[in-house]
């Protein structure tokens, strides 16, 4: 494990920051890999054994050595990350797994919610093609790097669950009209399991190679627990990222997750 | 040549054992660590109910050498397991269920779900603490708590329990080696009839970060795996082994596990006299590929000195320990 000092935070909304940090290993991260990161809870400076101190998350941006990790608060870990400021640190292990292999000269990229974070470092790395881009989120508030996007996209494409903003409904409602306007030939998605599901049913139907990236209830993140197996593929080691080929003989993607003592529970 | 053993009447195609805690909880990715080359596998430890393992940071790969680990025993409870097993039975191998419990008829409990299930053997984790609140122990903190491998009383008492509700398939033993004597403890459990004996399970460890000054991983306690254990491994197995040649404690097949990574690592258990080996912390740096690695070599090794079968050179190291003066 390695300990980083945060460099930088950028608040891009109320719920959503990024923290940047120097490490030239980690700086070569593929879309999608991930790095286990450690939040050892010494802001709080209690011992709380009901918080996981380490959680995977998937680098967001790249630049020389330097890189991101865009975070949206969701739990008590994330929570505690939010309490840090600039200069404290926190322990990385990493890049780990296997990312988005770059191909195809005029893709779609479906994201849905934090879902976006490893499209928008796949953005960076796909410039020079044709990049069409699905943004959805819950409500306008939640819309993330809506401008950075325009920018470096061909086209944009938002949808909201509620109607805020773009159109209504979810990621992937538009994905078969954008494939077909576009003469798509590569389809890249990462959001809720269920969204991407559809996609792949679609990008099957419609004979469009597509990679999707999975999550799971990791524990070590390194391919030894066999915790976040699914259906014989560990997500943290084989995945996270798989193509639609790959999810036809993963019968449990998009019906079944395992909780944390490794019950099957509905996704 | 045939690298094939019998285990307490189970014929194992090779000594390759995937270890228990590794890789286990799903019987699909048992079935694909069969499919790369296990001559038997040990699933995670079961329990009687599902339980959350503990925080994460739950494993560490401190250095090549060094695997800590508090994974808190995470899996489903064994009814939901039922399932699992039957699909790592199609891989063809034999399923052993690793199974803990907070009680020895929590033990038994699970022994007898697991049997039912289609376990081809029992292993016992007695790394866990013993809990039930009439034992003496009770009162010892979290740090200072002892497991039922460290009580030789309550280790008999456990193996006795279950080995009266297992008629049909053999009871394995996994010891840990954090304790005073573990000729005694295995005393016990063979007294209290084990059928094998696997060791060593980890060795009580810790690690600090020095720039946040705290111990790293969630738990805050763990324990080490890795090449780093596998010649302290190999003086415990030895230790056991010379006791039962010297007729001290009763014979018993013995399963060497700690640190192997190679095809000479199995050798060295095996000429000390075990019967097969277990592999779990190598799938960190070389995943499923670990058995196919191992076997490889471990041919190699008998071709070049020209041994037909594993009986060929077991236990050929153990004379020198066993006459040691």
């Amino acid at each position: 494990m390695k300990i980083l000092e945060i460099e930088k935070i950028v608040e891009e909304n109320e719920i959503i920051k990024s923290f940047y940090f120097t490490d030239e290993s980690i700086a070569k991260a593929e879309p999608a890999q991930f790095v286990m990161l450690w939040i050892p809870h010494v802001v709080s400076g209690e011992i709380d054994f009901e918080v996981p101190d380490q959680i995977p998350m998937s680098v967001s941006s790249v630049e020389r050595d330097q890189f991101s990790l865009t975070v949206r608060k969701y739990g008590k870990t994330t929570a505690e990350l939010f309490k840090y400021k600039k200069g404290d640190v926190v322990g990385m292990t990493g890049p780990l797994g296997r990312g988005f292999t770059v191909s195809g000269s005029r893709v779609l990229c479906v994201a849905g919610g934090i879902g976006v974070a490893p499209l928008f470092l796949l953005v960076q790395k796909l410039q020079g093609r044709k990049i069409h881009f699905i943004l959805g989120a819950t409500t306008e508030s939640e819309l993330l790097l809506q401008e950075k996007l325009e920018e470096l996209c061909t086209s944009l494409c938002i949808t909201t669950d509620d109607g805020t903003c773009g159109k209504k409904g979810f990621a992937c409602d538009p994905v078969e009209d954008l494939c077909e306007k576009y003469n798509i030939d590569q389809i890249y998605c990462c959001g809720p399991e269920i969204m991407m599901y559809k996609v792949c049913k679609m990008s099957v139907r419609q004979n469009i190679p597509s990679q999707f990236s999975l999550e799971r209830y990791m524990y070590c993140g390194l391919g030894l627990c066999g915790h976040c197996a699914i259906n014989g593929f560990l997500v943290c080691k084989d995945g996270p990222v798989f193509t639609a080929e790959e999810l036809k003989d993963i019968k449990d993607f998009g019906v079944k997750k395992v909780d944390e003592t490794g019950r099957k529970v509905d996704v | 040549m045939d690298v094939s053993v019998d285990l307490c009447g189970l014929n194992l195609k090779n000594p390759l054992i995937l270890a228990s805690g590794i890789l286990g909880t799903k019987g699909a990715v048992l079935k694909r660590v069969v499919e790369n080359g296990a001559g038997a596998v040990v699933t995670k430890s079961i329990g009687i109910y599902p339980r959350a393992g503990y925080n994460n940071p739950t494993v560490l790969e401190i250095s090549n050498e060094i695997v800590l680990n508090a994974m808190g025993l995470p899996n489903p409870g064994c009814d939901a397991f039922e399932n699992e097993i039957k699909v790592a039975k199609e891989g063809g191998v034999p399923v052993v269920v690793s199974i803990f419990g907070g009680s020895k008829e929590e033990f038994a409990q699970v022994a007898s779900v697991m049997q039912k299930a289609g376990a081809d053997m029992l292993e016992l984790n007695f790394s866990c603490p013993h809990s039930p609140k009439d034992s003496l122990y009770y009162h010892l903190s979290k740090y200072e708590r002892l497991y039922v491998g460290q009580i030789p009383d309550m280790a008999l008492e456990v193996v006795q329990e279950v080995k009266e509700r297992m008629k049909k398939i053999p009871v394995m033993v996994k010891l840990s080696p954090n304790v005073t004597s573990i000729i005694e403890i295995a005393d016990a459990c063979i007294r209290g009839g084990a059928d094998a004996l696997s060791l060593v399970n980890t060795f009580k460890a810790l690690e600090i970060e020095p720039w946040v000054e705290k111990p790293i991983l969630g738990n805050h306690l763990g324990g080490q795996s890795g090449p780093s254990i596998r010649c302290i491994a190999q003086r415990k197995v030895a230790d056991i082994l010379v006791a039962m040649k010297k007729g001290d404690i009763e014979e018993k097949p013995v399963v060497g596990v700690g640190g192997i990574e190679s095809g000479e690592d199995v050798a060295r258990f095996l000429l000390l006299g075990c019967t097969c080996v277990q592999i779990g912390s190598a799938v960190l740096n070389h995943g499923f590929d670990i058995f196919k690695k191992c076997l490889d070599e471990l041919q190699s090794y008998m071709e070049a000195k020209g041994y037909n079968n594993l009986d060929d050179f077991r236990g050929k190291a153990l004379k020198w320990l066993v006459n040691h003066g």
